[in-house]
C-alpha cells in the first residue's frame, strides 16, 4: 500500500498508522433510570430542569463515549442553556402569537429573525463544540456569518429554486462548512469529501424509495380490496358502503404509519450513507476517521426501534437511543500514529474563561446538527 | 488515606499520563507520576457529577484535569455537587416514583391544569384581536375553499330567521353573525370561527329537514363560541405542542415521530372534549326551548348516514369529533332523564 520506495534518501520507515476504536459503554437500564429522573424533575419544576437535564444526558453519553483510553466530556453549564432556552421560548410564543393574532407583525418578525438565523447557527454549533473536549482540550469553530448565510440560506434556497438540482450540493456544502470550521485544540479539521457522491445518495435512495413506497402501496390497497370483497361475499346482506368505509379509514391509518416509518428508515439510511462519506474523509492533522456504517443495519435498528418506542408508550426510548448510539459508534474508528494523539495542543484564547457571559453564550439550541 | 490511580491532563497539551492520586487524612491532596508532583487542598479541587458508571472528572484550579473511574474512592473523599441525583438514579423505587409522577403530572396537566389555564386566558385575550382572527380566518377560507352560498332567497332568509332566533335568545357577545357558503369538500358541514362567525355549507342546510334540526346545528356551533372553544383550542395545542418538544428534545433519532404522535393524540382528545361540550349547550338550550331533543339526534344521524362516520374502534382516537353513535347516544340518554 505505502511502500516506501527504495531510495537512499529515506532516514528513517515511516511511522505506522494504528486503527484506534470508538467504544461505547452506556447501557439501556441505567440510561433509562438517568433519562426518567430528569422527566420527572423537569415536570416537577415546570420545564426549568430541562436544562440541566440536558446537561446529564450529553455528560452520560460523551462520558461513556471512549476513545485511545480516553472519555469525552460535556462542560456546559445549565445555567446558560436554560438562559438560551428561555429566550428561544419566548421567541417561539411571540412569533406564535403574532401568526395567530396579528400575520403582519409575525411578517415583520420573521423578517427580523431570517437573517438571525446563520448568527444563531454559528452560535450553536460553536456552544455544543467549545463545551466538549477529550483529554483535556477543547473543541471550537470558527465558522463566519457570511458563509453561515451562504451555507444555511442561499445554497437550501438555490436547492428550492432548482426543484432539488442543488440539494445535495447544499448538503455537501453544509458538511464541508460544519467540519472544516471545527478544530480540536489548535488544529483544524480537514475534509476530502465529494459533491458527487452526494448527488449518488440522493438520486439513487430516490429512486429505491419510490419504487418500494409505490410497490409496497399497490400491495397493501390490493389486500384490503381483496378482504373487503371477502367480507361482503362472506356476510349477505351487510352494507357494502359501510364496509367500504370502514376499509378506507383503516387503510389509510395503517398506509400513513407504513409511510412515516419507511421515510424514517429511508432518512437514516440516507443519514448513514453521508456519515460513512463524511467521516471517511475527515482528518485532523496525521490522524484520519473512518465510519463504516452498514445501511441495511441502520434501517433494522431505526425500524425495531420506532416499533419498540410505540409499543412501550415511549418507555423504551432511552434503550433505543443507547442501542443506536453504540451501534454507530462501534463502526467509528480513528486512523493515528499513536504518538501523534498525544501532540495535539489547546488554543491559547481557549484556555481563558471568557469573562462575562455573552449573548451568544446563552443561545443554545441543540439544534441536532 | 485513600489512595487511587487515574490519567492526568495538563489542559495545554493532548498528551495522556498515568498518575496515582492520594487524600490525606489533612485534606491535602497529591497528584504523582511520570513527572508530575503536585500537591493540593481538597477544597481546591471541584469533581464532576457522578452519572452512571461514566468517568469522572477532578478539575484542578489551573486548568488540568484527572480521569478516573475509581467511584468509591472519589465518592469517598471528594464532596461534589449531584451526588442526591445519583442516589435518586441508582434507587429502582425512585425510578418507580419518578415513572408514576410523570404519568400523574402528565395526566392531571393535560386533564385539568392545561385545560383550565386555556380557559383563564381565552377570556382574557382581547375582543379587538379575536375579531382580526375570525375576519382573517374567513378571508382565508373563502380564497380556497368556501364559495358565495347557492339557495334559493326564500331558504336562506329561513335560515337566517333560525340562526336569529337562537342567537338572541342566549345573548352571546354582539359580533356574532351567520354566513352561508357553498362547499363542495366540506359536505354536509358547519364551524364556528373566533369573534363568533359561524358558517354553515349549503349541503348541511339541505340535510336538516326542519327548522328545529337546523336548529339543533346552529346552537352546537354556539356553543363553540360561548364556550370559546377556537381561542382554547389554540391555546392548548400550542402549550401542547411546547410541553412535549421540551421533555423530549433530547432525543434526536426519533423525535419527530416521537413528539408528533402524543401531540397529535392530546391535541384530537381536547377537540372531542370541546364537541361534547358543544352537544351539551345545544342540548340545554333546546330543552330551555322546549324543542324536542330528538331533532338534534335526528340530525346527527343523517349526518353519519351521509359521511359514512359512524366511528368507534380505534378510529375514535384519530379523530377531533366523538364517534356519531356516541353523540346520539348521549344526545337521546339526555332526552330519557
Amino acid at each position: 500500500m505505502d511502500a516506501p520506495l527504495a531510495t537512499a534518501s529515506i532516514p528513517a520507515p515511516a511511522p505506522v498508522r494504528e486503527r484506534f476504536a470508538f467504544e461505547f459503554s452506556g447501557s439501556g437500564a441505567e440510561y433509562f433510570r438517568i433519562w426518567i429522573v430528569n422527566i420527572a424533575l423537569t415536570l416537577l419544576t415546570l420545564g426549568i430542569y430541562s436544562a440541566w437535564a440536558k446537561v446529564r444526558n450529553k455528560q452520560y453519553f460523551y462520558g461513556n463515549t471512549r476513545l485511545a483510553g480516553g472519555s469525552f466530556e460535556y462542560t456546559a453549564s445549565a445555567i446558560n442553556i436554560l438562559k438560551g432556552r428561555l429566550i428561544v421560548v419566548g421567541m417561539f410564543i411571540a412569533y406564535h402569537l403574532a401568526a395567530t393574532f396579528q400575520p403582519v407583525l409575525a411578517l415583520v418578525l420573521a423578517l427580523i429573525i431570517v437573517p438571525l438565523l446563520p448568527w444563531i447557527v454559528i452560535k450553536a454549533v460553536g456552544f455544543n463544540l467549545r463545551y466538549s473536549s477529550y483529554r483535556g482540550l477543547r473543541f471550537a469553530f470558527d465558522g463566519g456569518y457570511w458563509e453561515a448565510l451562504r451555507v444555511y440560506l442561499l445554497w437550501p434556497l438555490a436547492g428550492i429554486v432548482t426543484l432539488g438540482l442543488a440539494y445535495p450540493y447544499a448538503v455537501w456544502r453544509r458538511k464541508q462548512f460544519l467540519v472544516t470550521r471545527a478544530r480540536y485544540g489548535r488544529s483544524p479539521f480537514d475534509f476530502t469529501g465529494e459533491p458527487g457522491w452526494f448527488y449518488v445518495v440522493y438520486l439513487v435512495g430516490s429512486i429505491v424509495y419510490t419504487g418500494v413506497v409505490v410497490g409496497a402501496g399497490m400491495l397493501i390497497v390490493g389486500v384490503f380490496v381483496l378482504a373487503g370483497m371477502g367480507i361482503g361475499t362472506l356476510f349477505e346482506g351487510v352494507d357494502m358502503d359501510q364496509v367500504g368505509n370502514r376499509i378506507v379509514i383503516v387503510m389509510t391509518v395503517v398506509m400513513y404509519m407504513l409511510l412515516l416509518l419507511s421515510f424514517l428508515c429511508f432518512n437514516a439510511a440516507i443519514q448513514a450513507l453521508i456519515a460513512n462519506h463524511v467521516w471517511q474523509h475527515t482528518s485532523n492533522g496525521d490522524a484520519r476517521f473512518d465510519l463504516r456504517l452498514n445501511v441495511l443495519r441502520v434501517v433494522w435498528i431505526q425500524a425495531t426501534n420506532i416499533l419498540a418506542i410505540i409499543a412501550s408508550l415511549g418507555l423504551l426510548i432511552p434503550w433505543a437511543t443507547v442501542r443506536m448510539t453504540r451501534y454507530r459508534l462501534g463502526c467509528f474508528t480513528l486512523l493515528a500514529v499513536p504518538a501523534v494523539l498525544d501532540r495535539f495542543v489547546a488554543a491559547e484564547r481557549d484556555r481563558l474563561t471568557a469573562t462575562g457571559a455573552e449573548f451568544g453564550d446563552a443561545l443554545d439550541l441543540d439544534l441536532g446538527l | 488515606m485513600t489512595v487511587f490511580d487515574a490519567r492526568y491532563y495538563d489542559g495545554v497539551s493532548s498528551l495522556a499520563r498515568s498518575v496515582r492520586i492520594s487524600v490525606d487524612a489533612n485534606a491535602r491532596v497529591r497528584v504523582v507520576g511520570d513527572g508530575i508532583d503536585r500537591t493540593l487542598a481538597r477544597d481546591a479541587v471541584r469533581v464532576s457529577a457522578r452519572l452512571g458508571d461514566s468517568p469522572r472528572y477532578l478539575y484542578l484550579p489551573d486548568g488540568s484535569r484527572c480521569e478516573t473511574v475509581d467511584h468509591d474512592a472519589v465518592d469517598d473523599v471528594f464532596a461534589h455537587h449531584g451526588a442526591w441525583l445519583h442516589a435518586l438514579e441508582r434507587n429502582w423505587t425512585a425510578v418507580a416514583a419518578a415513572v408514576l409522577c410523570t404519568l400523574a403530572v402528565l395526566w392531571g396537566g393535560f386533564e385539568y391544569a392545561l385545560p383550565a389555564l386555556a380557559r383563564h386566558a381565552a377570556h382574557a385575550v382581547p375582543p379587538q384581536m379575536e375579531t382580526t382572527m375570525g375576519e382573517q380566518s374567513l378571508h382565508a377560507l373563502d380564497g380556497r375553499f368556501l364559495e358565495p352560498s347557492r339557495l334559493p332567497d326564500a331558504q336562506r332568509e329561513r335560515v337566517r330567521a333560525a340562526f336569529d332566533r337562537v342567537a338572541s335568545d342566549l345573548a352571546l357577545a354582539p359580533g356574532v353573525r351567520l354566513e352561508l357558503r357553498h362547499c363542495e369538500q366540506f359536505g354536509p358541514n358547519a364551524f364556528a370561527l373566533p369573534a363568533g362567525i359561524v358558517i354553515v355549507t349549503d349541503a348541511m342546510v339541505e340535510l336538516a329537514q326542519d327548522e328545529h334540526e337546523l336548529m339543533a346545528v346552529i346552537a352546537h356551533e354556539l356553543g363553540h363560541v360561548h364556550h370559546r372553544h377556537i381561542m382554547r383550542s389554540i391555546l392548548q395545542n400550542s402549550a401542547v405542542a411546547l410541553l412535549v418538544a421540551t421533555l423530549l428534545g433530547d432525543v434526536t433519532s426519533v423525535s419527530g415521530l416521537a413528539a408528533a404522535i402524543p401531540t397529535f393524540l392530546v391535541e384530537q382528545r381536547y377537540s372531542r372534549e370541546f364537541e361534547h361540550e358543544a352537544d351539551a349547550f345545544a342540548l340545554a338550550w333546546m330543552q330551555a326551548q322546549g324543542i324536542d331533543r330528538a331533532h338534534m339526534a335526528a340530525i346527527l344521524e343523517r349526518l353519519a348516514a351521509k359521511t359514512g362516520a359512524d366511528g368507534g374502534g380505534l378510529e375514535v382516537y384519530l379523530s377531533t369529533h366523538p364517534s356519531m353513535r356516541e353523540r346520539v347516544r348521549a344526545v337521546k340518554g339526555a332526552a330519557n332523564d
